[in-house]
């Protein structure tokens, strides 16, 4: 974390790197500088003792061999002989040679990137020999690393972009469109003899990759009503050392010369000093709701992979990272099966922290009661204002919400769950459909209504259009708690 | 097992690329395993149906495997999938000698099983490697081979007198194959190889390279 918090200046997203053109250009720059800092080049070696087998070669003309030569002598099937000159030379024409050691090298410069970035590994190999050829493959993690998750398709979604040869250099290029720690799979290397009849396979291991999330763009800042008592650049409705100004009040011993509204004194004909608004410092924790994933339509415009959790995460990046812009404290809760949580912290590197505490939610499969309850004091301080990412599914974010309602705190709830579920039939809608669709929509009618009267409000946001959309009506005043 | 997979272009675009050329070489060799050009005519039902079915199976069989040589389950049709080359070289082989053909169609077997041998390494092998290893001298050494040996085959007293000397051939020439494959690598497994170092100078562009050995 040293190496982090010394890397102050390095931007995390596009938005910072002053590039409109595309979210990947600047993301990409934002991460090489970050991984070129703290991440030395992460090299792997594979070595493990070679076991030579015959080749498919090998065994086509072995077959062809023998199913010739022993009807020909042992049955009299002289006609056969003529079948065999040909695989009898072939396998005699070549001493094939081989190596006794050949070592892969597996050079993935960059551990960390953002989701839809494209990493760029390589794997050299050294021999102490010639070889003939080889062949390569590259195995998914799909039936590897990320085997609890079935059969179906790796989450990751790690998609191979190239596999070329050049000489002993096998350079393997990887698109990883979704944020997570994921694993980046393998390369299969077949090594054959040079005269082919032989091979040895070699298993290239290309490790993990953290991918982050992309932040959505945002620079809305929500404040509370009370601050707590951290200098910061928030006016506060309290007489401070700010620069927003409040009143006039009579001079008391031990006030500053320069605060002396001279205008008024004359007017008043006794001294009088200008007060000021003091500036203060937010602390803010965003909760995201893990506890339901469901995937939503894709859109033309962002090819990246889009489900509620996806949207939950995007957006807490983009929150943290305008609350980190204008130096407040954010800190996150995870409602997983595991609540996982980091304390409100403030400068660059703790947007990366925030990153790496999201980063195995989907890989999270315990399931552990008490939620909130078990939150250690200062994750959730006094007065923090609190955003609950959630698609509302779960009746324990419910739960949760209602006692941080309880406990005092400014709360806004953003509904990531913002298009209708579609019959699964996948044919034309019939009444039970409709029945089923209008009962979910009374479902969330009530669960929003439920918050309403706990009073707080709950924003719908998509995913596509800019945070700050979605937060703009709750700028007229600031967000307030529940009186305790 | 998925991915993509690189080495041997696989024919790219080329005849040997084409699934129908594969099929189409499986069929003449099915043909020529049922013994289609000295069928007597009318041919009875049964042949036709043998014909039929061994030209369905070795269409299927002849397509090269391009896939790296693992099975994902230990199964019978998964294993016939990745060796299908092998098995057809085998069954062609069984279908040839289970029935005696002329002389002629025993050097047209020959041939066919050479050209498919010899395909096969074209489609596997990268071009470097495959200019070495099919050199035209070994070509021609392939053909003088099985052009003598059908000449032997097709001599008038080849019934009786010369199967001795056939077999013999046949024996003589297994034994030479099997002596000259096992130790004809002594270069690679020499005593007090270097092995495998840590610097540069050490490591060798084994890559689609036949370098000899250091």
């Amino acid at each position: 974390m040293s190496e982090r918090s010394s890397n102050q200046s390095s931007s995390w997203s596009p938005q910072q790197g002053g590039s409109q053109s595309g979210p990947q250009s600047g993301s990409q720059a934002a991460a090489n500088q970050y991984a070129a800092r703290s991440v030395p080049a992460a090299k792997t070696k594979a070595e493990a003792p070679l076991t030579w087998r015959p080749s498919q070669r090998a065994m086509r003309l072995l077959t062809a061999a023998v199913c010739t030569l022993v009807p020909a002598i042992v049955f009299g099937a002289w006609w056969c002989v003529p079948m065999a000159a040909a695989p009898l030379l072939l396998l005699a024409a070549n001493g094939g040679t081989h190596p006794r050691r050949i070592r892969a090298e597996v050079d993935v410069p960059e551990r960390r990137c953002f989701e839809g970035e494209v990493l760029t590994a390589t794997i050299r190999l050294a021999a102490d020999a010639a070889a003939g050829w080889t062949r390569q493959e590259y195995l998914p993690p799909r039936s590897r690393d990320d085997h609890e998750f079935g059969a179906g398709p790796a989450p990751s979604g790690v998609r191979l972009e190239a596999l070329e040869l050049t000489g002993a250099l096998i350079t393997v290029k990887l698109l990883v469109p979704r944020w997570g720690r994921w694993s980046l799979g393998a390369v299969a290397i077949d090594v054959y003899d040079t005269a082919g009849m032989r091979v040895a396979a070699l298993h290239a291991d290309l490790g993990e990759v953290e991918a982050f999330p992309v932040p959505s763009p945002d620079d809305t800042v929500l404040v509370p009503q009370r601050f707590p008592d951290r200098f910061g650049e928030h006016s506060a409705r309290t007489p401070g050392e700010g620069v927003e100004f409040i009143a006039v009040r009579p001079y008391v011993f031990g006030d500053r010369q320069r605060r002396i509204n001279w205008p008024a004194t004359t007017r008043r004909r006794e001294l009088q000093v200008n007060t000021f608004e003091a500036e203060r410092a937010t602390e803010a924790v965003v909760i995201i709701d893990a506890l339901s994933d469901l995937p939503q339509p894709p859109v033309t415009a962002d090819l990246r992979p889009r489900s509620t959790l996806d949207i939950a995460v995007r957006g807490a990046a983009g929150l943290a990272q305008a609350y980190l812009k204008a130096h407040d404290r954010i800190g996150v809760v995870t409602l997983s099966g595991r609540v996982q949580w980091l304390t409100p912290g403030s400068g660059n590197a703790h947007l990366y922290r925030i990153a790496q505490t999201v980063m195995d939610l989907r890989k999270d499969f315990t399931y552990e009661t008490g939620g909130l309850n078990r939150l250690p004091t200062r994750v959730l301080p006094r007065g923090a204002l609190i955003y609950v990412f959630s698609p509302l599914l779960d009746p324990a974010v419910v739960e949760a919400v209602r006692d941080l309602a309880d406990r005092g705190h400014p709360l806004v709830v953003i509904d990531v769950l913002a298009h209708e579920p579609h019959p699964a039939t996948g044919g034309k809608p019939d009444h039970l459909d409709a029945l089923a669709l209008r009962v979910w929509r009374l479902d969330r009618r009530a669960v929003r209504f439920v918050l309403g009267e706990l009073g707080v409000p709950v924003v719908t946001w998509d995913g596509l259009e800019p945070l700050d959309l979605a937060l703009a009506p709750l700028l007229q005043m600031p967000v307030a708690g529940r009186a305790r | 097992m998925s991915g993509q997979y690189t080495g041997a272009d696989g024919g790219g675009g080329s005849l040997i690329g084409s699934r129908m050329f594969w099929a189409g070489y499986g069929a003449v060799l099915a043909a020529m395993g049922s013994g289609v050009p000295f069928w007597d005519w009318p041919p009875r039902i049964s042949d036709v149906v043998v014909l039929v079915l061994n030209v369905a199976v070795f269409g299927f069989l002849a397509q090269p495997y391009l896939g790296r040589p693992v099975v994902t389950a230990m199964r019978a049709y998964r294993l016939a999938v990745v060796h299908r080359n092998t098995l057809l070289v085998g069954l062609f082989c069984v279908l040839v000698a289970v029935k005696e053909p002329p002389a002629w169609a025993a050097g047209v077997d020959a041939v066919l099983l050479a050209g498919y041998l010899l395909l096969l390494d074209v489609v596997h092998i990268p071009a470097a490697t495959l200019r070495r290893l099919l050199s035209p001298a070994l070509l021609l050494g392939v053909a003088v081979l099985i052009g003598g040996s059908t000449a032997l085959v097709s001599l008038p007293a080849s019934d009786a007198a010369y199967r001795p000397i056939l077999a013999a051939c046949a024996a003589g020439a297994a034994l030479a194959a099997a002596v000259a494959t096992g130790f004809g690598r002594g270069s690679g497994r020499r005593v007090g190889s270097r092995g495998t170092g840590t610097g540069t100078a050490d490591r060798q562009d084994h890559q689609n390279s036949d370098r000899a050995p250091r």
